[in-house]
């Protein structure tokens, strides 16, 4: 009788601990409220309703352009992104990242493993120590943020892919392969070669010719990693094929021919790209051939996505 | 075994009962509403104070708490819009608006965020030049105080209190902003005099206004290696310390110009606290390096005023030059104090001794020498030798501003038809 007690004691006492004080529901399926009345008197508000209606809805992704220093790193000096900056790069990020990655991948890629904050700085994050500046971040897979976005100039695709659309690449395969690992074989490749306080010293050639895609690249395995995609996703041909042609000499920096490192670096970028490629494929049944295509196609029609 | 079970269900029992307890254990509210909705209404009530004011507010925008002040214009729209003005070296001098997007947010109280770029608000803390740091400025502000006519706020980061006053109806901003220029200009353009900040028998040199940044330090120190800096801002009725300060027990932030515009006065507290310019005789004597030009634009005494006129006359009918300055000049080589002058493409001058009279008084005492330019055009030109006769008396030294003595009067002990300005 008294174990029979006991027991319902304990069935009415443990709902009793998770039930608490209140008895709603704690969770919904969106981390976001969906729901609440966008102010039609706002300035905002036309912007606000396609931010929900291109973003929030169909990703459940918060596209944050309005500063809250309290969600930026407080280490940096920072300003806000500008308000027509913001609605810039939003429907770029939508068009060259999100609906990319959507043609390639399937709709439901990016509701499953896209970022579900996107935060807008108007500035860059500089770190004047190291005179190196901080171009975007991604964290725990859940939160990107675009620095320098006062910046941006839409009639400039190659500025545009160096210092935006490359950062949301790189970022985003920071958070892919924080979800599945890339292959460890990968961290072997370039092992001892890497400078991680000191990769800003080196020359786009001296790091290509060392079998990095960038000198940031040269910086730590994982940046290497998605380096590589980044870049090879938002180059040109052209530029692609410079970055292997400098990789297939000697390093110059400040005019003077460097002596030979004994690196093959144009067959290390090569390896590189099909590790990325095999495991982007093997991974996430991406084609990385196919998605760089898709991106500079659409590279060709931004003018008609802002206007 | 028994026993054990009874513990077991005595100890959950009460738990239970604990358990359940809890959420009746409740003070009687002290407030009304919940903490949530009570700062919701605070919210709601500073944007509607924001809003509340139809011409804006004058912004008294310290970017750290060791910057010099500057005035921003802001009106807030309903919309979620503001519109932010300003006018200083930031924006090249002119009058320069832009909008951006604001908020009244949610933090430990309510934080007025200016959330989205504005080239004048944030031209305090784009982190450029130096790169990284810029001028480090806030545009996040706790708001501390909020009344019909002023607003207080804090910068979150830097910690500067910046006081927000309502811009009343009948003033535009442009006028606003041309009154701030007016004072300012009549305080410190052109201005290398110290002040001094006196409260009964205490005296502090205050330096370096022209910078809005005051050195202040006690006489006889050197105002590098001792004092303190007083940052301020330039307000319509004088200025304003960005913190109190005190000397001895009386504290002083507020100065008004006084109704003869002679003096600065702090009454924050009911004190009399003064900010005073130098004696004009003593500032002319302690700085032989400077320059003083004749300022012939403003009112001359008859009988100069005559001469001066006879100076113009003569040297273009005489020689076809135009005379156009007279100036003071220390020459070191001829260890003189110089009455120079220019005509045509020629300057001269003759050599003076300054002497001090005391008592506001100076005099200039010809030395019967000058240079071949100076002697020809005094046995050439009628005038010249008038000229020496009137400057070479006592002067009274006094300044029609004597808070900013880049310009200054000197009029003839014995004669006060023989008075001109001269200014650096």
């Amino acid at each position: 009788m008294k174990k029979n007690t006991l027991k319902i004691l304990l069935i009415l006492l443990i709902p009793q601990i998770f039930y608490s004080c209140r008895n709603e529901d704690l969770f919904t399926a969106s981390i976001f409220n969906t729901t609440d009345t966008l102010d039609v008197k706002s300035a905002t508000y036309q912007f606000d309703l396609w931010l929900r209606n291109s973003y929030l809805i169909p990703y459940n992704l918060d596209f944050r352009y309005k500063m809250q220093d309290v969600s930026s790193d407080m280490d940096y000096n920072l300003v806000p992104a500008s308000y027509d900056k913001s609605q810039q790069i939003a429907k770029l990020v939508k068009y060259l990242w999100f609906d990319a990655y959507g043609a390639v991948a399937g709709p439901e890629f990016l509701k499953e493993n896209g970022p579900k904050i996107i935060q807008l700085i108007g500035s860059p994050a500089y770190n004047p120590i190291s005179g190196t500046i901080l171009l975007g971040t991604a964290e725990g897979g859940i939160k990107v943020t675009l620095y320098r976005v006062n910046d941006i100039d839409p009639t400039n695709v190659p500025q545009m892919n160096e210092f935006y659309f490359k950062t949301m690449h790189h970022e985003f395969a920071h958070i892919l392969h924080q979800k599945k690992n890339y292959p460890v074989e990968f961290n072997q490749i370039s092992k001892g070669l890497y400078n991680p306080l000191g990769w800003q010293d080196r020359s786009d050639s001296e790091a290509a010719s060392l079998g990095f895609v960038s000198p940031y690249a040269g910086s730590q395995i994982r940046e290497d990693f998605v380096e590589v995609i980044a870049n090879y996703l938002v180059k040109s041909d052209a530029d692609w094929n410079n970055i292997l042609l400098m990789a297939s000499k000697p390093g110059v920096k400040n005019k003077v021919t460097l002596p030979d490192d004994g690196v093959d670096g144009k067959a290390i970028i090569l390896q590189k790209l099909d590790m990325a490629t095999k495991w982007l494929k093997d991974s996430w049944n991406i084609d990385i051939h196919q998605l760089r295509t898709e991106i500079m196609t659409r590279e060709t029609h931004i003018n008609e996505i802002l206007n | 075994m028994k026993m054990k079970m009874k513990k077991i269900f005595n100890i959950i029992f009460c738990l239970v009962i604990l358990l359940l307890s809890s959420c009746v254990m409740e003070q009687p509210d002290l407030f009304t509403g919940s903490p949530a909705e009570r700062l919701n209404q605070a919210l709601k009530n500073d944007k509607d104070s924001l809003q509340h004011a139809g011409n804006g507010w004058a912004m008294e925008y310290f970017a750290t708490t060791g910057s010099a002040g500057y005035t921003l214009l802001v009106k807030f729209n309903p919309s979620g819009q503001a519109v932010i003005a300003g006018k200083s070296e930031l924006t090249g001098n002119l009058l320069v608006t832009d909008s951006c997007l604001y908020q009244i947010i949610g933090d430990n109280g309510p934080v007025l965020t200016f959330n989205s770029y504005n080239k004048v608000l944030n031209a305090f803390s784009d982190p450029v030049n130096p790169d990284g740091y810029g001028l480090e400025g806030d545009y996040e502000f706790d708001v501390l105080k909020t009344t019909t006519n002023q607003i207080v706020v804090k910068g979150k980061k830097r910690g500067t209190v910046i006081v927000m006053n309502k811009i009343p109806a009948t003033v535009t901003w442009k006028q606003y902003f041309d009154n701030l220029d007016a004072m300012n200009a009549f305080l410190f353009t052109g201005s290398t005099n110290s002040l001094n900040l006196v409260s009964g028998t205490d005296t502090l040199i205050a330096t370096k206004g022209s910078t809005h940044i005051f050195r202040l330090t006690k006489p006889g120190e050197d105002p590098v290696t001792t004092g303190k800096d007083a940052p301020f801002i330039i307000t319509e009725s004088g200025l304003r310390l960005q913190k109190a300060d005190t000397i001895k027990t009386n504290s002083f932030q507020n100065f008004k110009l006084s109704a003869d515009k002679q003096i600065l006065v702090c009454s924050d507290n009911g004190e009399n606290i003064r900010l005073v310019g130098q004696n004009p005789a003593l500032f002319f004597l302690s700085n032989s390096t400077f320059i003083w030009n004749f300022a012939f634009e403003k009112p001359l005494g008859s009988k100069f005023q005559l001469l001066y006129t006879k100076l113009l006359t003569n040297c273009q009918s005489i020689l076809g030059e135009k005379f156009s300055n007279l100036y003071f000049r220390y020459n070191a080589v001829r260890n003189s104090y110089t009455l120079s002058f220019k005509s045509g493409k020629y300057t001269g001058y003759y050599d003076f001794n300054r002497i001090n009279l005391g008592s506001n008084k100076v005099k200039f005492e010809y030395m019967g020498t000058a240079d071949v330019n100076g002697t020809f055009y005094l046995g050439k030109i009628d005038g010249f030798n008038e000229l020496l006769q009137y400057v070479g008396q006592p002067f009274i030294v006094s300044a029609d501003n004597g808070l900013n003595l880049n310009t200054i009067k000197f009029t003839s002990e014995s004669d006060s038809a023989i008075s001109f300005y001269v200014f650096q």
